[in-house]
């Protein structure tokens, strides 16, 4: 049942009438659930801004859980990068001030896996749209009008949870 | 394009209140659970809370049925506090920081029963590291022990003694093996060093020119010689030092072997005690018999001590540079969490006043209610600004009213300074039997415990005195009174017999112990009028046997390590001559040719042929220094 919902939202967020930039922007926003710590300040606004913005919601579940495998294996590097900027001598005024900070203190970025996480997902945000962005646009034009036809995708748009995406399709 | 949704605006507001009330009905329990895991993280045993209310609003924090289990006894409680109000910080909540304006603890209790087992099921390589850390040294401290009967007779086995087990041999065949690589390192060294062809052509310059007559030469002849006699200087200048080089390296090595004999030295006479130990030898000077006969009981009182010493040490650090720790628990990695202070701003925990209500129960003469007050506890001292302080006093208007703690922990600066004096009036301590006596000892329920104890840097200094009017010593058993035939000499009987008779008389018991050393391992050392008493005792008593069996001992461990020590200690004196003869002779030599190179080169520039021109007074001649 899971991945059947799993394999509706992918072909939803591939297949919407959104633009192929609002799907890739969603799937961009979509990949901080999952490459950072879920239960984290910073995933709250960006759920908030995924929801506010007019990004592609599918898409935006589509690279959470595209991206989940990837942040536990990337793990590691993420632990290093954040261990590397939080050791940083220069930038140790700036994390003092942000420690002193409320709200921000809230976020816990002085955890070197949410720090580094966090960095390399910002990083990789524009470049992660771009590729997206090109992708579904690639699929669109050459795989989307022979999955049309098939069984799996008439299912999955005349099931019930469909009409409640659409109302926040973009 | 548009950029925003504004139909999921009321959509995200209400995901907003969702997350607010999933936050309310979940924080008490998340609250209760993150104190029950870091208290239990900390004291190594089940911490657990009845129930935590924290009310945002009101920033205020009601802990109830909070029970701290005694990680040395799973089914007894270090201490059992019915509730805890706490008022908090608003404001520094949302910088994720507790700051507990004041708190009221009430109805505190020690050493209640549990109904359940208080030990940990999953605890974490670092669960009661501090328990552990005060464990290991308790059990680290030497205990001396009191048996008299390995004095007596043959039960003192000294030829069963291998050498095998003895430091002393190793040290000795490890200094051996120092020499002979320094012997080796030096030979190598000396095989490209040969100072012999230098030593030979100076002798052989030196000859030639003073049987020339420098007179008769012309200039060119001179300036030559001149130049040969320079040219040879700097040959010697540079053999000798490589072989003041090549002196030093053997110096250094000769420095290092010498340490290896001081440590030989060491190895005996930690050899000599190794094998009191082995044939029950025991020491009888008034320090170990007083750790003989109090040891254990000093140190389960001082358990809880030197746990509140060790546990400010972790969890209390000096200074302001950041401080790492384990992430919290989760799915993904935990990483490092990072806590950056910063100055004159709020500490992450901090109780600015807390006030608590102790209640001692029994019909001891300690019982009774207590108050205590501490200022300032944080976790980041330096941040705050200010010291620690705590005391408490007797509440109740029965039982003796001069009980005192005063404390004070400042970690303000870079160096601690902690310091605690304590006077414990009507401590009731239970009978204990003393090891090796057969008799055991009741202090009553009117000792008196007196503690000062100061800390600076990494250095502790303490004092812990338990002073004791009306004792009463029993005999275990029927022993007292039992009839019969006299004890043979050196048989438990007579020892326990030779002890009761010093011990039973003396009506007034002070122990003293000494806490002195590095805070990690600090030395501890006893004394008490009963360990001089019997130590006196058994001196006089067993002065002959005790002679006997130190100087069989002595004379075991030294004859199955003279031997390897005189052999190193000669070939140590035959490397140091091998130095001297090698490197000392060669170079003395070469300072001599040196020195002759000088006077004839000082003599070659001073003549002009045919001419010797005067010397003019104070004006040096050309060469000379």
């Amino acid at each position: 049942m899971l991945l059947l919902k799993w394999l509706q939202s992918m072909v939803r967020a591939l297949n919407s009438g959104g633009t192929p930039g609002q799907v890739a922007a969603g799937i961009a926003l979509g990949a901080s659930l999952g490459l950072t710590p879920l239960l984290s300040l910073h995933n709250l606004v960006v759920l908030l801004m995924a929801m506010v913005l007019d990004v592609s919601l599918a898409g935006f579940s589509l690279g959470w859980t595209l991206f989940v495998p990837v942040g536990f294996l990337l793990d590691p590097l993420f632990d290093a990068v954040g261990g590397k900027l939080l050791a940083a001598p220069s930038l140790a005024p700036l994390w003092t001030r942000l420690a002193n900070t409320p709200i921000v203190a809230l976020s816990g970025f002085n955890n070197t896996v949410v720090l580094g996480s966090v960095v390399c997902w910002v990083a990789a945000w524009l470049p992660l749209f771009f590729l997206m962005r090109w992708l579904v646009a690639r699929y669109r034009a050459t795989l989307y009008e022979r999955l049309r036809k098939t069984r799996v995708f008439q299912v999955v748009q005349a099931s019930s949870l469909y009409q409640y995406y659409r109302y926040f399709r973009p | 394009m548009k950029l925003f949704r504004w139909k999921a605006i009321v959509p995200a507001l209400l995901v907003l209140a969702l997350v607010v009330v999933v936050w309310t009905l979940t924080v008490d329990l998340a609250v209760r659970r993150a104190i029950e895991s870091a208290g239990s993280e900390v004291v190594g045993a089940r911490v657990e809370l009845q129930g935590a209310r924290l009310r945002l609003r009101r920033a205020d924090l009601v802990l109830t049925g909070l029970q701290v289990a005694d990680p040395n006894a799973p089914m007894r409680n270090l201490v059992e506090v019915p509730e805890v109000r706490a008022a908090l910080n608003g404001h520094a909540l949302l910088m994720k920081k507790i700051v507990v304006e004041s708190v009221v603890v009430r109805g505190v209790r020690f050493g209640t029963p549990r109904r359940t087992s208080g030990a940990l099921t999953n605890a974490s390589p670092t669960t009661g590291l501090v328990t552990r850390r005060v464990l290991g040294w308790i059990n680290g401290i030497p205990r001396p022990t009191l048996d008299l009967e390995g004095l007596v007779g043959a039960v003192v086995r000294v030829p069963a003694i291998s050498s095998d087990s003895l430091r002393t041999p190793r040290q000795a065949r490890l200094v051996a093996a120092q020499g002979d690589s320094l012997r080796t390192a030096l030979e190598a060294e000396l095989r490209g060093l040969d100072p012999r062809p230098t030593a030979d052509s100076a002798r052989a310059l030196v000859d030639r020119l003073r049987s020339a007559d420098l007179r008769r030469m012309n200039p060119i002849q001179l300036a030559s010689s001149a130049s040969d006699v320079r040219g040879m200087i700097g040959r010697v200048g540079g053999m000798k030092a490589r072989l003041d080089t090549a002196k030093a390296h053997a110096d250094r090595g000769l420095r290092s072997l010498h340490d290896g004999v001081t440590g030989i030295e060491e190895a005996r006479r930690a050899d000599l005690t190794f094998v009191h130990g082995l044939v029950h030898l025991p020491s009888f000077d008034a320090p170990d018999v007083s750790m003989a006969l109090f040891g254990p009981m000093v140190t389960e009182r001082l358990k809880p001590l030197m746990y509140w010493v060790n546990l400010a040490e972790e969890y209390i650090p000096p200074g302001l540079d950041p401080r790492r720790r384990t992430g919290p628990r989760r799915l993904r990695r935990t990483g490092t969490t990072f806590d950056f202070p910063l100055a004159h701003a709020w500490p992450t925990f901090l109780v600015e006043r807390a006030a608590a209500d102790l209640v001692i129960g029994g019909r001891t003469a300690a019982a009774g209610s207590y108050s205590a007050r501490i200022t300032g506890a944080t976790t980041e001292p330096a941040v705050y600004g200010r010291p620690m302080v705590f005391a408490a006093e007797r509440s109740s208007t029965v039982g003796p009213r001069d009980l005192k703690v005063n404390g004070t922990m400042d970690r303000t600066g870079a160096v601690p300074r902690d310091s605690l004096v304590t006077l414990v009036p009507g401590v009731a301590i239970p009978a204990f039997a003393v090891p090796r006596t057969g008799a055991s000892l009741d202090l009553g329920d009117t000792s008196v415990i007196e503690l000062a104890l100061a800390r600076s840097g990494p250095e502790l200094r303490g004092r812990w005195r338990l002073t004791s009017d009306a004792v009463h010593w029993a005999r275990a058993g029927d022993s007292a009174t039992a009839t019969g035939p006299a004890p043979r000499i050196g048989s438990p009987a007579w020892a326990e017999a030779l002890i009761w008779r010093s011990v039973a008389a003396i009506p007034r018991v002070e122990i003293v112990a000494r806490i002195s050393g590095p805070l990690a391992s600090p030395r501890l050392a006893l004394s008490s009028n009963v360990g001089d008493a019997l130590a006196d005792t058994i001196k006089r008593a067993m002065g002959a046997e005790l002679e006997r069996a130190e100087s069989q001992v002595r004379a075991r461990v030294d004859s199955l390590v003279a031997g390897q020590v005189a052999e190193v200690r000669g070939r140590v004196s035959a490397l140091e001559g091998q130095v001297v003869g090698q490197l000392g002779a060669p170079r003395q030599q070469l300072a001599q040719l040196e020195d002759e190179l000088n006077q004839l080169l000082r003599q070659v520039t001073n003549v002009v042929p045919g001419v010797r021109l005067p010397a003019l007074p104070g004006i040096p001649r050309p060469g000379r220094p």
